[in-house]
C-alpha cells in the first residue's frame, strides 16, 4: 500500500466512524465511499491551495453535496479540519452537517444540498476566473443520479459556449441513486457520449485508480471544459455496502459498524 | 456609499419611456463607467429589456446565458463570489418562479447580493396571457430572508431604486410594472431610501397605501372619493415591501378606512403586508384590499385586464365608496 492508498484507507475508516457516530441521524456512506480516490487524489496531488493566497486557490465544488461526508474526511487528511471538528459531523449545532456550508478558509466553497446547483455556480466561478486571467482551476463533483437535473445541462452548454477550459467536471459514476440503479430510475445511458456531444473534453477512467485519476487531472484541455467520467462502485471497500442502493443514506448499527471497520482493516 | 454614487437625474427624459427603458436604455449607459465590476446578465431577454444600445457600447458588461433562468442565477452567484456585481433580468414571471429555488439558495441562503430585475410584472404582458402575468411575485419574494423587495411607482423611482440596488451589498428584487406610456409621478427624487415610504398626498379620513403601477390610479381615485364624499384621502407610495416602513403604515391607524391597491393577488402581497402590521396593535380601522382575486384572468389588452380586476381610478374609488356605505 503506497502513501496515498493508505490515506484513502484512513478516509474510508473515518467515513464509517462518522457514520456510526451520527447514529440514528443516518449518513451517506455509499456515495461517499465511491468518491474517496477522486477527491483524495485531487487534494493530495493536484490541488493548488495556500491559506495565504486564497485568491489563487483552486476551487472544489461538491455539487453532489450529500458527499460532504467524504469531503470533510479528505479535508481532515490534508490538515484543514481537525479531528475534533470532524467528529462534530451531524451533531446538533455543528457547522459540519449533511450538506456542507460555505466556509472558504476550511476549503468548503459552496453551501450544497439542492442537486445541480453546484454545477451552475461552478460555471459562473469559472467564467469570472477566466475573465480575470486567473490561473486557478475549478473542479466540480457531480453524481450520475444528479445528472437527471435539467440545470446540469444548462450549465454544460454555458461552459462549452464560453470555452471554460479552467473547469473540470468529475462525475462519480457509481450507477446508483436513492431509489435504485440509475439505469432503472432514469436511464442516462452513455454519460461520456453526452458530455462529448456537449463539447467537453471527456475522459473515461476507473474512479478508484489513483494513477488514472492523476493522469486525467494532469492534462486538462486548454481549449474546452474537461469532463472525467469516473467509473466507481457505490459503497466501495465495504462488501455489504457495495452496489446496494439502500446504503445511500442509512443508519449504521454497531454490528455493521464493527464488521465494516474489520473489513477495511483487513486490507 | 449610495450618496457618492448618486447621479443627477433630469426626470423629463424619462417621460413616456416606461420603467424598463428608463433604466436600461437611458440611465444605465450613462453611468456604467462608475460601476466597473457591474455585469448585466440575461436569459435571452436583453432586447425586451431595451439593452440593445448598452450591449453595443459596453459588451464587456453584458452576458447572455440563453433561455435558462435557473443557470442565470447560478452563474450570477458564481460571478458574485469572484467579485462582480450582477444584475440578472428576465420577465418577472420567469425570474421569480422558474428559478425560485436558485433565488432562495444563492441570494437568500448564501446571501449573494445579486440584483434581480423582474420585467413587466403584473398584467402588462396583455395578450401573452396568464403564463406571462406575474401577480404572485411580491408574495413569494418577500418571504425569503435577507432579500429586499422594491416596487417603484414610476420611471424616476425605478431608476433611483435601480441605482440604489447596484450600489448596495444586499440581495434585491426590483419589480417593474406599468406600461411604457405611464405618466411620471415624481419630478425630483433624491437618494432612494427603502426604509421610508413616500407620502404623496395627505388626508385625514381615508388612507390608500399603494405600490408600483397602482400609485397613479390611486391618486386619481383619491380625488374622485374626495369630490363625492367631502372626506380627505391620504395616498402613500409603499415602494419597498421589504424592508418595511412600519411607522408610516402604522400612522394610518388614525383613518376610518385603510385601503391597499396593488397589481398583484390580494393574497400575500401589499394587502397582506399591511394587514400583518395593523394586526400587531388593537383597534385598527377596517382594511379593504384592492387587487386581483385568486383566479386567472380573461385575457385582453392592459386596460381590459385592469378594468376586469377593478384596478382603475373608477374601480378603486367605487370599492372605497361601497365600503363607506357599510
Amino acid at each position: 500500500m503506497n502513501e496515498l492508498e493508505r490515506i484513502c484507507h484512513d478516509i474510508r475508516v473515518n467515513i464509517i466512524e462518522l457514520a456510526f457516530r451520527a447514529g440514528k441521524n443516518s449518513a451517506h456512506c455509499g456515495g461517499s465511499l465511491s468518491a474517496v480516490e477522486i477527491l483524495a487524489t485531487l487534494y493530495h496531488k493536484h490541488l493548488n491551495w495556500n491559506a495565504d493566497d486564497l485568491d489563487n486557490r483552486d476551487r472544489v465544488i461538491i455539487s453532489k453535496a450529500h458527499a460532504s461526508l467524504v469531503q470533510y474526511c479528505v479535508l481532515e487528511s490534508v490538515g484543514r479540519l481537525t479531528k475534533e471538528e470532524l467528529y462534530t459531523f451531524e451533531q446538533s449545532g455543528s457547522h459540519y452537517t449533511v450538506h456542507a456550508h460555505k466556509d472558504i478558509e476550511k476549503g468548503l466553497e459552496f453551501s450544497g444540498g439542492s442537486l445541480g446547483l453546484g454545477m451552475s455556480y461552478a460555471v459562473g466561478v469559472a467564467y469570472a476566473l477566466k475573465e480575470k486571467g486567473s490561473k486557478a482551476r475549478v473542479y466540480v463533483l457531480l453524481g450520475d443520479g444528479e445528472c437527471d437535473e435539467g440545470i446540469i445541462w444548462e450549465a454544460m452548454m454555458f461552459a462549452k459556449h464560453n470555452s471554460l477550459s479552467n473547469l473540470t467536471v468529475i462525475v462519480d459514476h457509481n450507477h446508483l441513486q436513492a431509489d435504485g440503479f440509475v439505469e432503472d430510475v432514469l436511464d442516462t445511458s452513455n454519460l461520456a457520449d453526452k458530455f462529448r456531444a456537449f463539447g467537453f473534453n471527456t475522459l473515461e477512467l476507473d474512479g478508484h485508480s489513483i494513477d488514472e485519476l492523476s493522469k486525467a487531472y494532469s492534462k486538462p484541455s486548454e481549449t474546452a471544459p474537461t469532463a472525467i467520467i469516473a467509473e466507481t462502485v457505490k459503497g466501495k471497500g465495504v462488501s455489504f455496502m457495495e452496489n446496494k442502493y439502500n446504503w445511500h443514506f442509512t443508519v449504521l448499527p454497531e454490528g455493521k459498524y464493527k464488521k465494516a471497520i474489520a473489513e477495511l482493516n483487513a486490507k | 456609499m449610495q450618496s457618492d454614487m448618486e447621479h443627477k437625474l433630469d426626470s423629463s427624459v424619462f417621460e413616456g419611456q416606461g420603467q424598463i427603458a428608463s433604466i436600461f436604455n437611458l440611465f444605465l449607459p450613462d453611468v456604467i463607467q462608475d460601476y466597473p465590476n457591474l455585469k448585466i446578465l440575461s436569459s435571452d431577454m436583453s432586447y425586451g429589456a431595451r439593452l440593445e444600445r448598452f450591449k453595443a457600447f459596453y459588451p464587456e458588461h453584458f452576458l447572455n446565458v440563453g433561455i435558462a433562468e435557473e443557470n442565470l442565477i447560478g452563474v450570477s452567484a458564481g460571478l458574485t463570489s469572484e467579485g462582480y456585481k450582477c444584475v440578472a433580468l428576465a420577465q418577472a414571471t420567469f425570474i421569480t418562479m422558474r428559478c425560485y429555488e436558485q433565488v432562495r439558495q444563492y441570494m437568500s441562503y448564501m446571501g449573494y447580493p445579486i440584483v434581480l430585475v423582474g420585467l413587466s410584472a403584473g398584467l402588462v404582458m396583455q395578450f401573452m396571457g396568464n403564463t406571462h402575468y406575474a401577480i404572485e411575485d411580491l408574495a413569494i419574494m418577500r418571504v425569503l430572508p435577507g432579500i429586499e423587495v422594491l416596487s417603484p411607482a414610476d420611471s424616476v423611482e425605478a431608476v433611483r431604486a435601480f441605482e440604489y440596488a447596484i450600489s448596495s451589498n444586499k440581495p434585491v428584487y426590483i419589480r417593474l410594472t406599468g406600461s411604457a406610456d405611464a405618466p411620471l409621478i415624481y419630478d425630483e427624487y433624491e437618494t432612494y431610501n427603502p426604509h421610508k415610504a413616500n407620502l404623496l398626498k395627505d388626508g385625514e379620513d381615508i388612507s390608500i397605501i399603494t405600490t408600483g403601477s397602482m400609485v397613479t390610479p390611486s391618486l386619481e381615485a383619491a380625488k374622485i372619493v374626495e369630490q363625492k364624499t367631502g372626506k380627505s384621502v391620504r395616498v402613500i407610495d409603499l415602494h419597498s415591501i421589504q424592508p418595511l416602513d412600519k411607522e408610516t403604515i402604522g400612522s394610518c391607524r388614525d383613518s376610518e378606512l385603510i385601503v391597499t391597491a396593488e397589481e398583484h393577488y390580494t393574497i400575500g402581497g401589499l394587502g397582506s403586508v399591511v394587514a400583518d402590521i395593523l394586526m400587531e396593535k388593537p383597534n385598527s380601522p377596517r382594511l379593504v384590499k384592492v387587487g386581483i382575486d385568486n383566479k386567472y384572468s380573461v385575457v385582453g389588452d392592459y386596460g381590459f385586464l385592469l378594468q376586469q380586476h377593478g384596478l382603475t381610478p373608477e374601480g378603486i374609488s367605487q370599492t372605497i365608496l361601497k365600503e363607506l356605505e357599510k
